[in-house]
């Protein structure tokens, strides 16, 4: 008896240690972090029941570089995020094969989209004031968005009881504002499918 | 020896249990459902082509995603209509061909079954219409609303965007720029999204 217990022990941990060296060198999959300057991604698991929340749980890595991790199969969330830009978040499936995940293109967030109005207020206005349409006009409500290369302004009529509230949009396109929509009482996003929707959604329900 | 005898039997009994719970359990394992889509079409005796290959009127077994149905009958326009089939979903497609020769042009008049057929096919498409543009535009179903004293109108009606014909429109009858104002700040109100929804604007005092 004791020498089959000397004999089946160690091939009991060899067994044990085969299939955690197979999990961790064959089902396991590596998955490459490169986080772009300014920027961090942290790696977690999902927040609550069913994974679907895609909230960020328990964190797993956080890079603000580069970073290798081996996973197991599953579903894992990715925060992007940075001083200047707004979060974004990203649901990942680790299966069959390797990922290398980089930092996308981010939104800045609301505090630098303000900063950076002040400084493009004045070649906006040069091109609001030069739609002939906007004589009298005066800026109700503006923003800029996305990477602060989109901007959208209510507009208040000189006279309210005869004329509308008008809102415009402007891209800005190799440094240079130009009207991505002319002028209107409210925009539908299908007729503007250049426009990203967020930006036609904030003027339209301003 | 007898004991052991036994538990052999035991073994093998185990055995042919396991492996026939194994054969049930495939036998009776509920493959799923392919997805389906049902073809109407007059004259009952067209052609119908799914992906180049040919399909029947009636029930069609097909793959999800995205089909192109070509309906024919000689003496009648060609239709050809892309369609989105789901899995666990009811898909179907209502064709009604029309007449392009002088052979045809009172074949309806003429074949009672496909006269019948047809009203049932108009009337099945007209019902799939409108649930689609209640899921698009989810307004609709509250409409049409009068704003208090009359100052506005809205209401639905055809989408004059030309990416966006099958989307019913919203109609803003109002006459004055703080009637619009309020109109669209009741559509607010009720927690519609305003950039999903093409809205016109008309000033027709009679309609009010």
């Amino acid at each position: 008896m004791v020498r089959l217990i000397i004999i089946l022990t160690p091939l009991v941990l060899l067994s044990i240690g085969g299939v955690a060296m197979w999990q961790h060198y064959v089902v396991d999959k590596i998955v490459t972090l490169r986080a772009a300057a300014g920027t961090s991604i942290t790696l977690g698991k999902p927040f609550g029941p069913g994974n679907n929340a895609g909230v960020l749980g328990d964190t797993i890595l956080q890079t603000n570089s580069q970073a290798k991790i081996r996973l197991s199969p599953g579903s894992y969330i990715l925060v992007f995020s940075g001083a200047d830009y707004a979060a974004q978040t990203q649901k990942i499936t680790v299966s069959s094969n390797n990922l290398t995940l980089s930092t996308p293109s981010l939104n800045y967030s609301a505090q630098k989209l303000d900063s950076l109005l002040a400084d493009e207020k004045p070649a906006i206005q040069t091109v609001v004031s030069g739609i002939n349409s906007l004589s009298g006009y005066t800026t109700s409500y503006e923003s800029l968005y996305g990477a602060g290369d989109w901007y959208a302004a209510k507009l208040a009529p000189p006279d309210p009881t005869t004329q509308d509230v008008l809102r415009v949009v402007l891209h800005k396109e190799n440094g240079v504002w130009q009207v991505a929509a002319t002028p209107t009482l409210i925009l539908y996003s299908g007729d503007y499918k250049s426009i990203p929707v967020a930006v036609v959604r904030d003027i339209d329900n301003s | 020896m007898q004991q052991s005898q036994t538990r052999k039997k035991l073994y093998i009994a185990g055995g042919v249990g396991i492996v026939g719970i194994l054969i049930l359990v495939s036998v009776f394992h509920k493959q799923p459902a392919k997805p389906t889509i049902t073809i109407a079409a007059t004259p009952l005796s067209a052609t119908v082509s799914i992906n180049g290959k040919r399909g029947v009127v009636g029930t069609n077994i097909v793959q999800s995603g995205s089909i192109e149905i070509v309906v024919s009958h000689k003496g009648f326009a060609t239709q050809t209509r892309i369609a989105t089939v789901q899995r666990n979903a009811t898909n179907y497609a209502g064709f009604i061909l029309a007449s392009n020769s002088q052979a045809t042009a009172n074949w309806y008049s003429e074949h009672s079954a496909d006269q019948q057929a047809s009203s049932s096919i108009a009337s099945k498409q007209s019902d799939i219409s409108a649930t689609e543009s209640i899921q698009n535009v989810p307004i609709i179903q509250i409409l049409p609303y009068l704003g208090p004293g009359l100052e506005y109108r809205v209401d639905y009606g055809v989408n004059p965007s030309p990416t966006a014909v099958q989307t019913p429109a919203i109609y803003i009858n109002a006459l004055t720029p703080k009637a619009r104002a309020d109109a669209l700040h009741w559509i607010k109100s009720r927690g519609y999204d305003l950039a999903t929804m093409k809205i016109v604007f008309t000033s027709d005092p009679t309609t009010l």
